[in-house]
């Protein structure tokens, strides 16, 4: 990955990041739908969130997904998966989408059905890394994904598997399937589709149900799915046409291709219908059993498609939450009710001897309503380690990134300091008053308690969630070094400035040039 | 040649073996240590000290020669100082400085070996370069920055020139015999610190070599030397008018002054490497790891009045000493410890080639993640699209594009340009040339267009390359014959073509029907081209 590219996307994470900050602490609600102009904007808001979704870590992605879904990535050698946590494994085995594009949160072409959509692949698979390389065929169901199918771009197929023969077949089929629309010619017809061939483009409201029914459609100009122009469409970066194929990798067993997508774009001279997609379904023998036409979203509206407000999936689905949270329970310490989401036994665990931490130093508990746990890949925790936003708790580690053992009883000691600092926000945020914070920075000769205005070493609030993170920890923990060092004995007066108590005994110190360990991750709160 | 499908593998015969510790030697190291590991005192140090600590740029004028070579010998001097400055602008321009059957010995250092000119730039295109493209490496200047250490040394028919190679942390001794046609053999031994990360025995054994040599010339024991070398060996000094066989005739020299054939007082050349070792680097089988020869630097006689030497020493499998050969440090010719200034020499006949010079001019993206840029020679913004367009053409077709590491643009010159830029058409390499420059190929003044010609000559020569990298679903190109590989080249150029082409008619006259069954046969996918026009129509 360039630098200058990596450089260019920084802003747009840093957005993103805000953005779904803004979502995560807030709610795991459908996307404001005040924000759609167009009925099928819904659908691209949805296949936006899944990209950004995946991006931010493929267990983000379960909701996107039926229970039942199936995935389809034979045409990848990594067979097929039939259950929605299945599915989630094989593509977080399958793909490396931790590193993939932040620009495709801005999904590509979209092409939609009126129950299912075709677009190009939010995966980067380690043998096609390349763009435009892999599709999606999609099959929507109310409740997410059905099937998932992954079909590769017949440049790729070949770079991969040159001395595959079936890719020839497959070429010469979408381009004689192009003509044969194109011209409206009706002679390749009868080799091309099946007797018994069928033809959906649900959105047109168009069915056909025989080779010959399908005949008359192509040779009829006036057919809602007559494709006049057409042309299958030249992909960007050397990625060849726009045509992919599902089969099996293991070509010498002569399974056939079982699918040819072909996209292009069509013109009756007012540039409609514009960008289609067609899935061929194909037989033993090769010929086309089953078609299914997509649209390009964007077309549907501006051709007047599929009349003012096209239905189909996209009217009946809900837009999962970008980022997966899910309530875990309800954690009953000193005396508070704490929701818990994405948690484990182990992290409540980590959360309850935090708070037997300040009961140890004989303070009183921190007021804090609700815990999260998150992978450290989602935007939210983008250089950050803990967020805390009033009452409320935002960790970005989950149990297997700092469990110590396997039975996760003991964990790493960054994540208990980063635990009790956030813990120290929220114990400020009710039991600090305004004068002492004030007292608090004067003493610690900062200029400022809590202002963005300043770098995060220099708030006084910061040294203070730190400060506490030091005195209450049960191992030597120094502060950071974002902020200035302290003698021990300063230390002491500030944590007795903030709290009214001196430090625990078990506050272990050493003064500044003294040797002491790393300090542990930076957090972020507000 | 190896003829694998990945291009990045596909530059040529080098042990997997090697190919590790060429990782793991990797470049830009510390400069080598100044005395071998393990050396005790009072033992023969191996290696000098090195004096060359700065990296020039390519814009650095040829490194100046210390000391002036004396009257008679400027055109040795101009000879091998155009060379080194044509090492330094692109391994391309060295092409006419060698013979067009030459042989090149790289085996010490690359593991290469080989014969012919394009074969001899190819090789250095790929691994005179660190880390060799093989391993991933991708220096697009495809040059040296390599810095001369020693004056050059000369032989009535040879140039010795040690040079450092900054980048890789190692110092040659580059022996060339050179001819009125150029360079008609060269062997590149390399220093110590080379030897020593590849084999530790390597060092071993070359040490008490050059303690008994050393020991036994400077003590000028007549039994000594004569233990030294095998029954049939052979001393030449051609400078020095010596050729003597045998051990007790070369025995015979062993107290005589310098220009007698002694070495008095011979140590080691201080302030660079001294000893360069040479043999077969490779770790597998018979030939694995064997030491064929030394080559020292030698300085002879008083502080006051010396002469500075390079002494190639040929073993055999006992470490006796098969031959001999001394050559004499140029700036030493003439002077009181020194040979004669030679009346004749390979000087007099050979030539500093006064071909045009390429340059790179710019770098094309691939469009593809994790595949370098192309580096274009001779590029002109009126000509470098084309190469882009042609890999278009594939991609359209659906077929990957090649990926080529480099375009040269070949200026016309007397006689066959490939062969005098060390190109060769339909090989393995992934450096390609193409016979035009940007007058030649575009159409009129303002370059609307470009003429068929260059456009079939890219398509052609992109189709080589994609043929042998295993792009194609026929097997083993590289067992095609030359003309198997031509028809291939100039079919799939048909297909790809923008315009109606008619395939070289020394193809004969396939129909059009036999050309697209050609190029599906060869390609798996259809012709792109407009209508067919074929030598036989239809």
């Amino acid at each position: 990955m360039s630098s200058t590219r990596e450089q260019a996307r920084r802003p747009r994470r840093a957005l993103v990041a805000g953005l779904c900050a803004v979502v995560l602490v807030g709610c795991a609600a459908p996307l404001d739908a005040s924000t759609r102009t167009a009925p099928t904007d819904r659908a691209e808001q949805w296949a936006t969130a899944y990209a950004s979704a995946l991006r931010q870590g493929v267990f983000n992605v379960r909701r996107f997904y039926d229970e039942e879904a199936v995935l389809d990535l034979t045409a990848l050698g990594r067979g097929t998966a039939s259950e929605r946590d299945e599915d989630v494994r094989l593509i977080g085995s399958a793909f490396d989408v931790r590193d993939a594009d932040a620009s495709r949160d801005a999904a590509g072409e979209l092409y939609l059905a009126a129950t299912g959509a075709l677009e190009q692949a939010a995966f980067m698979d380690q043998a096609f890394q390349a763009p435009h390389q892999l599709v999606s065929i999609e099959e929507m169901s109310a409740t997410g994904i059905a099937r998932q199918t992954l079909a590769v771009s017949e440049l790729a197929w070949r770079s991969a598997r040159a001395d595959d023969p079936r890719i020839l077949a497959a070429h010469k089929l979408a381009l004689a399937w192009a003509a044969a629309w194109r011209n409206g010619s009706t002679a390749d017809i009868p080799a091309l589709y099946r007797a018994d061939a069928t033809l959906r483009d649900e959105l047109v409201g168009v069915e056909a149900a025989s080779g010959t029914a399908i005949a008359s459609l192509v040779g009829d100009r006036a057919s809602p799915v007559a494709l006049p122009g057409f042309e299958i469409t030249t992909m960007p970066d050397l990625a060849g046409p726009a045509v992919y194929v599902v089969g099996s990798i293991e070509w010498a067993s002569a399974d056939p291709m079982s699918q040819v997508v072909v996209i292009g774009s069509a013109n009756d001279g007012a540039a409609c219908p514009g960008g289609v997609a067609a899935v061929l379904n194909l037989d033993g023998a090769g010929n086309i059993a089953r078609e299914q036409r997509y649209h390009r979203a964007g077309d549907l509206a501006r051709c007047g498609l599929a009349g003012a407000a096209p239905r189909g999936w996209w009217n009946a689905l809900t837009i999962p939450a970008v980022v997966a949270v899910d309530p875990t329970g309800v954690l009953d310490v000193s005396g508070q009710q704490v929701a818990m989401f994405n948690s484990s036994p182990a992290l409540d665990g980590l959360v309850a001897w935090a708070y037997g931490r300040f009961a140890a130093a004989k303070l009183p508990p921190p007021a804090v309503s609700r815990v999260t746990f998150y992978e450290p890949t989602v935007d939210l925790c983008r250089g950050v380690a803990g967020l805390a936003a009033g009452d409320e708790l935002s960790m970005c580690f989950t149990a297997q990134r700092v469990c110590v053992n396997e039975s996760c009883s003991v964990f790493e000691p960054s994540a208990k300091g980063v635990m009790l600092h956030e813990l120290g926000h929220a114990w400020m945020s009710t039991h600090t008053k305004r004068a002492v914070g004030e007292a608090f920075t004067e003493q610690a000769g900062l200029a400022r308690w809590a202002s963005s205005d300043v770098p995060w070493g220099e708030r006084g609030v910061e040294l203070a969630a730190d400060l506490m993170a030091w005195a209450l920890m049960d191992t030597a923990r120094p502060l950071s070094r974002k902020l200035p060092a302290y003698s021990c004995e300063q230390l002491a007066a500030l944590y007795e400035t903030l709290t009214s108590t001196p430090p625990p005994a078990s506050a272990a110190c050493a003064d500044p040039g003294t040797e002491q360990a790393e300090a542990p991750a930076t957090d972020r709160s507000r | 040649m190896v003829m694998g499908s990945d291009r990045r593998r596909a530059v040529g015969a080098i042990s997997a073996a090697t190919i590790t510790l060429l990782i793991l030697a990797g470049c830009g190291t510390a400069a080598p240590p100044s005395d071998p590991p393990g050396a005790a005192p009072g033992e023969v140090p191996l290696a000098a000290p090195p004096t060359v600590s700065s990296t020039p740029g390519l814009a650095t004028p040829p490194a100046a020669s210390p000391g002036s070579p004396p009257m008679g010998l400027p055109a040795a001097q101009a000879y091998a100082d155009a060379l080194l400055a044509a090492t330094r602008r692109g391994f391309t321009n060295t092409a006419p400085f060698y013979a067009p059957g030459a042989q090149q010995d790289l085996r010490f250092l690359v593991d290469f070996s080989g014969s012919g000119r394009a074969t001899i730039v190819q090789a250095a295109r790929d691994y005179q370069q660190m880390p060799p493209r093989s391993m991933g490496g991708w220096d697009q200047s495809d040059a040296h920055e390599a810095t001369r250490v020693q004056p050059i040394f000369l032989g009535r028919t040879d140039l010795l020139d040690v040079r450092a190679i900054p980048s890789c942390g190692y110092t040659v001794a580059d022996r060339m015999t050179v001819a009125a046609e150029g360079i008609t053999r060269e062997t590149m031994a390399g220093s110590v610190d080379r030897a020593e990360f590849f084999h530790s025995g390597w060092v071993a054994r070359a040490r008490p070599i050059v303690e008994r040599y050393l020991g036994a010339w400077t003590a000028g024991s007549g039994e000594a030397v004569a233990a030294l070398y095998t029954p049939d060996a052979v001393l030449t000094d051609s400078l020095g008018s010596m050729r003597v066989v045998g051990p007790t005739t070369i025995a015979a020299r062993a107290g005589a002054d310098a220009a007698r054939g002694g070495l008095p007082g011979a140590r080691l050349t201080s302030g660079s490497a001294a000893v360069f070792l040479r043999g077969d680097l490779s770790l597998l089988g018979p030939r694995a790891a064997r030491l064929e020869g030394l080559t020292l630097l030698l300085t002879v006689g008083s502080p006051s009045c010396g002469d500075e030497l390079a002494v190639d020493l040929t073993l055999d499998a006992a470490d006796l000493i098969r031959g001999e050969e001394r050559f004499h440090r140029i700036d030493r010719l003439g002077t009181c410890g020194g040979a004669a200034v030679p009346g004749t020499g390979w000087w007099q006949s050979a030539r500093i080639p006064s071909v045009p010079q390429v340059r790179r001019t710019a770098d094309l993206p691939t469009a593809v993640a994790g595949v370098h840029p192309i580096a274009l020679w001779n590029g002109d913004p009126r000509v470098d699209p084309i190469v882009a367009w042609a890999r278009a053409r594939f991609a359209a077709a659906g077929l990957p594009p090649p990926e080529p590491a480099s375009v040269t643009f070949l200026p016309a010159v007397p006689g066959d340009r490939w062969a005098t830029y060390g190109f060769a058409t339909g090989t393995s390499a992934i450096d390609l040339a193409l016979p035009f420059t940007a007058d030649e190929a575009c159409v009129d003044a303002s370059c609307s267009a470009w003429r068929a010609t260059a456009k079939a000559a890219t398509l052609h020569e992109l189709a080589h390359l994609w043929t042998v990298r295993g792009a194609s679903p026929l097997p083993s190109p590289g067992t095609w014959d030359p003309a198997g590989a031509d028809r291939a080249a100039e079919t799939i150029t048909w297909g790809l073509m923008d315009e109606p082409y008619r395939v070289d008619p020394r193809l004969g006259a396939p129909s059009c029907a036999r050309l697209t069954a050609d190029f599906e046969t060869l390609t798996n996918s259809s012709p792109v081209g407009l209508d067919c026009v074929s030598p036989a129509g239809g």
